[in-house]
């Protein structure tokens, strides 16, 4: 499946918003989740002659999305917590406003994605894996190439996690 | 949980991506790599011709010593007969005195 620039730029149409939405949320910087997903879709062109389908390309690019984004954090060595204020207060209910049918408000959204980012990266991409790209647990095992025992083990750890924090933290929106 | 919708990428993200492929041909990592794969290529050759000079210095050292050996040998054997034939004439002359000679 070898490609050209104009074959590449219909693939980034139809991909950018899932590419550019795992980097951010795993990275919780907006820049340098642009950056990630920008890389992603070069690491693509460069190795799209080994991708057999549209399928297999949008696999690909999740999980690229997912080792370029845990990458680049750990590179980077800098508290998601703090970048995440870039981008939550800028960003967010911009990007989130425009996805329409919101059933939440843009505080309890811009709140969630904080407390997202404050739990650790293995719990983290498995939520946004789950709850971001709609994959079950089989599927974000494949992915990762982990055992669908700790995915589901992940995913619990992270719900859980992020349920405390929560209660602590959005007091005003839960009875 | 269900707020974690796909955010849209930046504005002009498609164009920016597109200009750097077309920018950078060739995969970007190979070049490193093709680097660090000849300069050990290079380490290589270079630790090998050394290796091949060592023991060939090492083996003309050997044959040099060898020769002086032999050499060395060869003058004492014949330092020794002529020794022996000195020493068996002046035996013969002494008898012929009438001198008994290691007796």
């Amino acid at each position: 499946m070898a490609i050209d620039a104009a074959e590449l730029g219909r693939v980034i149409e139809i991909h950018q918003r899932m590419v550019f939405s795992i980097a951010l949320r795993l990275t919780g910087d907006y820049g340098l989740a642009e950056e990630v997903a920008q890389d992603v879709f070069l690491d693509f062109f460069r190795s799209a002659e080994k991708l057999t389908g549209k399928e297999h390309a949008r696999f690909w690019l999740r999980r690229v999305a997912v080792y370029r984004a845990t990458d680049a954090l750990r590179h980077r060595s800098r508290q998601p917590e703090a970048a995440a204020e870039e981008w939550v207060q800028d960003e967010h209910d911009i990007a989130l406003g425009q996805s329409g049918g919101a059933q939440v408000s843009s505080g309890v959204s811009a709140k969630i994605e904080e407390l997202l980012l404050a739990i650790p990266e293995p719990l983290r991409v498995v939520v946004v894996l789950r709850y971001q790209e709609d994959m079950v647990p089989g599927e974000i095992a494949e992915l990762l190439g982990q055992p669908v025992a700790t995915v589901k083990s992940h995913l619990q750890r992270g719900l859980q996690l992020l349920r405390k924090k929560a209660a602590v933290t959005m007091k005003e929106y839960i009875r | 949980m269900r707020s974690l919708r796909r955010v849209e990428a930046p504005k002009g993200f498609a164009a920016r991506v597109l200009q750097r492929a077309t920018a950078s041909e060739k995969p970007l990592p190979l070049r490193p790599r093709f680097r660090r794969g000849l300069r050990w290529r290079w380490i290589g050759a270079v630790a090998a011709i050394l290796v091949f000079f060592a023991l060939v210095a090492n083996q003309v050292r050997v044959w040099r010593e060898r020769a002086r050996v032999a050499q060395i040998q060869a003058q004492f054997d014949t330092a020794m007969r002529v020794t022996d034939g000195a020493l068996a004439q002046t035996r013969a002359e002494l008898e012929r005195m009438g001198l008994k000679f290691g007796e």
